[in-house]
């Protein structure tokens, strides 16, 4: 996913700081030219935990979990953007963090799916990530085969094995939504949880954020476009 | 012998059963700065036997209740007399001691420190010493002593008395630092280049031999005191010469920290850095230790026999002594002020903050501690005296009138309440007195002199007493439910989204906080210039300050003489119509109109705040957080000065599952469960 997946990580992170602030929304919208080259724009949402996320951020941990303070997240960010600033085939680069409603999205343009990989890496080692080998993007323009692929990372798994039954139901509201649109109409999509639009030029997977993290859903998928 | 192994001896005596005639206190040093007296009769009346052995059983101490050593120490111990903890501290060492009482025919010879070493038995007391020497215990017909300690390290932070010892010494001031080039310009160049890059770092390997040997001729405790006095004594210097030898001849095992990686050469620069400066070196740390073990040990082994009957003692001190069987542990401390003192690590906050706290004299006297069991209620209750300046300042600023009119608004649905009755007036007159008396002393500066000047020339404390009187009212009341506006998503079909608007309903807690005024023109304009700015709405008489996005209006009210703020409409609008509804219950107003400070956290509440807060059960225990509707009020509230005692207590009422408090924090609190989620903590 675009590679975004550190970006991701990132956020989901620091969201499960919050420890069960639980609804959230995460959206890719990732548009795919022919060539390969496009743009993604991610959005964390926490509008609707607003008054835990203000709460939580008073304090400096929750039981021995640190909670990031906005000048922590601002000071974060601001190192990612400059990262992602500086890698090769990445341009156009903006973000903006809203305090108030508590939304956060970060927003740039690649010159290929292979640019979008090596950000990606470089996010990753920043962050002292592992995810870059088990989540990455390809496209064949010849073909016109989008595919990517997806582990859920296991250390979210682990943390969120952690949690009681009883906070989990906390979680039903957070979804990790994943739009991705071509130039091109799709002939095939490989996900069974994804929907294609009725221009079919694009592809919308929701996903309860728990699945991903369980493994119950995947964002793994192979999308044919039509070569006209 | 550990603290798991005291607090076994501690507890297991609560179980004896027998009385004799001398009370223990005879054996307390008068020089002690603080003693625990521990109620054993009151506890067991109050418990059982039985419960306790299951809660000694749950904490992990009485593994083995078949085993000698279990019931040895059930009929060892005596019952009927109260069992002492103590601690004193000199400037360079400090005791804990702990005395219980003992049956007259008691074995403990058979069932304790069978792994200790014997020592020859001296005027009727067997004796014994740990394996490390660090442990002294003796023990007669009637009564045990187990006597241990450590140094303390600050005493040897002065050139003098390193070089008086043999030890090794490194200065702190920063202008003596040592600065290891090599890795400043391995990490500069490590920044520099952000290449990886290597630094080896000599390596050393020694043996180490650790100190076997005591000193052959011990001298007596006199002749170590006048050592100490004069740090000239042939004693001590031998000691430290035995001990800084074995050192020396001592080979370690050490190794630098290896840096392999660039990006962590900066940090093992930094490491590195301080590493050489202000601390010693893995080998001398190693010296230094050494000799002050054996400092330790011979210090301990030449006090013990003084400490086991003190000539000057507290036999005669009532204060330490407990007469009532549900007054289960007393804390006494004679000078509240020094012990303070010992506390504070003067020279880490004289370093860091330049702030000589040893001149910190709050006027503290003694203080008395008790925990207090009152059927289902317990009570930790303390009594500190202090010095007359202290106690004028204290009677100054805490007789205020509180308003009575504030009790006539008390919400009956309270969750918790807090009231504060501090004079402003007076408490404004007395701030150059209090600034020059205690916060000049510590920060040595005259400047600080000068803001106590300027402050009793500039301040018209009279004045800003009518702006707000100093007594204050809060209440949080009942959770209410308000509507939140979040921000969500709309898809069209080709998958475009825009951002759209939803709300959804919350419980937040709302409060009423009030004060008197008796003069409110200041708040008034304020209120008045924010109208004109558009920030605050006046209606009906009640001013309004509009939510921030997704917080809460605030409401203002200005009725009689008395302010109040609330984020509750409905409250204030009925206070302003009258027709509020006050709760009756009168010691609730007592104890606001009599005391300058009173909390009340009505514990019952919490379960359904949680729940309606959505707190994650995770950050609290489940089980804990559903007893809590069976607990009482959770009351702490500091009584005004009676002649020159500050009076305050804490209190709770626990559930009514057992005959009284006690045994229901025994058998429901000690639970094996609740002890290892501490335990995690």
């Amino acid at each position: 996913m675009i590679r975004l997946k550190s970006l991701l990580l990132l956020i989901v992170t620091i969201s499960c700081s919050f420890l069960l602030t639980g609804c959230f929304d995460f959206i890719e919208d990732i548009n795919i030219k022919s060539d390969g080259s496009g743009t993604i724009k991610a959005t964390l949402n926490l509008s609707k935990s607003s008054t835990k996320v203000a709460s939580l951020m008073k304090l400096k941990s929750v039981q021995g979990m640190d909670i990031p303070s906005k000048e922590k997240i601002q000071s974060e960010t601001e190192t990612m953007i400059a990262i992602l600033k500086k890698t090769e085939g990445i341009s156009n680069v903006a973000y903006s963090l809203d305090f108030t409603k508590y939304i956060a999205s970060v927003s740039c343009s690649f010159s290929s799916v292979k640019a979008l990989n090596a950000f990606s890496k470089t996010i990753a080692s920043h962050f002292k990530t592992s995810i870059e080998g088990s989540n990455s993007y390809a496209f064949n323009a010849k073909t016109g085969v989008f595919s990517r692929s997806f582990t859920a990372p296991s250390k979210l798994n682990k943390e969120y094995t952690k949690i009681s039954e009883t906070d989990k139901k906390y979680f039903d509201d957070a979804f990790y939504t994943q739009i991705i649109r071509f130039d091109k109409t799709i002939k095939s999509q490989g996900n069974k949880s994804a929907k294609i639009s009725s221009s079919s030029k694009s592809v919308l997977l929701k996903l309860k954020a728990t699945d991903l993290v369980t493994g119950k859903t995947t964002l793994q998928n192979t999308i044919t476009l039509n070569n006209k | 012998m550990n603290i798991r192994k005291i607090t076994l001896v501690t507890c297991i005596a609560f179980t004896g059963f027998q009385v004799t005639a001398q009370d223990l206190s005879t054996k307390i040093p008068a020089q002690a700065k603080l003693v625990v007296s521990i109620n054993n009769k009151g506890i067991v009346v109050n418990s059982s036997p039985e419960i306790l052995k299951d809660a000694l059983i749950n904490f992990g101490l009485y593994k083995d209740s078949n085993s000698n050593l279990t019931k040895g120490l059930q009929s060892d111990f005596n019952l009927d007399k109260q069992a002492y903890f103590y601690y004193t501290n000199t400037d360079s060492i400090q005791y804990v001691g702990f005395l219980a009482p003992l049956k007259e025919n008691h074995k403990i010879k058979e069932h304790l420190f069978l792994d200790y070493d014997v020592l020859p038995s001296s005027k009727n007391y067997e004796r014994r010493v740990s394996k490390d020497g660090e442990t002294q215990v003796a023990w007669d017909n009637e009564s045990l002593l187990i006597l241990t300690g450590s140094l303390n390290d600050d005493y040897f932070r002065t050139e003098e008395i390193s070089e008086r010892f043999g030890l090794e010494f490194v200065s702190n001031n920063t202008g003596d630092w040592n600065y290891n080039e090599d890795l400043a310009v391995a990490a500069d160049s490590a920044w520099a280049t952000e290449e990886e890059s290597f630094i080896e770092e000599p390596s050393a390997t020694y043996e180490t031999v650790y100190v076997q040997e005591s000193i052959e001729e011990p001298i007596s405790a006199t002749e170590v005191e006048e050592a100490w006095e004069t740090y000239e004594a042939p004693y001590v210097e031998a000691v430290a010469e035995a001990a800084a030898e074995v050192a020396l001849d001592a080979t370690y095992e050490l190794e630098y920290p290896e840096v392999t990686e660039a990006e962590d050469t900066s940090e093992a620069y930094e490491d590195e850095w301080n590493w050489y400066s202000h601390l010693l070196s893995p080998e001398q740390e190693a010296k230094n230790d050494s000799i002050k073990k054996e400092l330790f040990k011979d210090w301990i082994s030449n006090d013990f026999s003084e400490y086991l009957n003190p000539e000057n003692n507290l036999g005669k001190n009532s204060a330490i002594k407990i007469s009532k069987n549900n007054h289960l542990v007393r804390i006494w401390v004679p000078n509240l002020d020094q012990l303070y003192g010992d506390i504070i690590p003067n020279e880490i906050v004289s370093m860091v903050y330049n702030l000589d706290m040893k001149n910190l004299k709050y006027g503290y006297k003694d203080a008395t501690l008790d925990l207090i069991q009152e059927q289902y209620n317990l009570k930790f209750t303390a009594k500190v005296n202090v010095d007359d300046e202290m106690a004028d300042y204290l009677k100054t600023i805490t007789k205020n009138n509180f308003n009575k009119k504030l009790t006539n608004y008390i919400p009956k649905d309270y969750i918790a309440y807090s009231s504060l009755n501090i004079s402003t007036e007076e408490y404004l007159k007395q701030l150059p007195k209090f600034i020059t008396r205690w916060y000049m002393p510590i920060v040595e500066d005259e400047f600080f002199g000068i803001i106590a000047t300027a402050l009793e020339i500039t301040l018209d404390e009279k004045a800003i007493g009518k702006v707000a009187k100093g007594d204050n009212l809060l209440f949080i009341n009942e959770l209410k439910k308000v509507t939140k506006e979040y921000v969500t998503y709309d898809y069209d079909e080709d998958y475009n989204y825009e951002e759209i608007k939803e709300t959804k309903e919350e419980y937040v807690p709302d409060y009423l906080w009030m004060f008197t005024s008796e003069d409110q023109r200041l708040f008034k304009k304020i209120l008045e210039y924010a109208i004109s700015k558009e920030q605050i709405v006046f209606e009906n008489g009640i001013y309004r300050k509009n939510a921030e996005y997704n917080s809460e209006d605030i409401y203002f009210l200005f009725k009689d003489n008395i302010v109040f703020v609330s984020s509750n409409l409905d409250q204030l609008t009925a206070i302003k119509e009258n027709r509020f509804v006050n709760d009756t219950n009168a010691n609730l107003k007592k104890d606001i109109l009599s005391n300058p400070f009173n909390v009340r956290i009505k514990t019952a509440a919490l379960l359904e705040i949680t729940t309606k807060l959505e707190v994650p059960v995770s950050l609290v225990n489940n089980e804990s957080l559903e007893t809590l509707s069976e607990y009482g009020d959770i009351q702490v509230k500091v009584s005004k000065m009676k002649r020159n005692t500050i009076h305050s207590e804490m209190s709770i009422e626990l559930p009514k599952r057992e005959n009284n408090a006690l045994q229901y924090i025994l058998k429901n609190l000690f639970t094996e469960t609740n002890l290892n989620s501490i335990n995690e903590l």
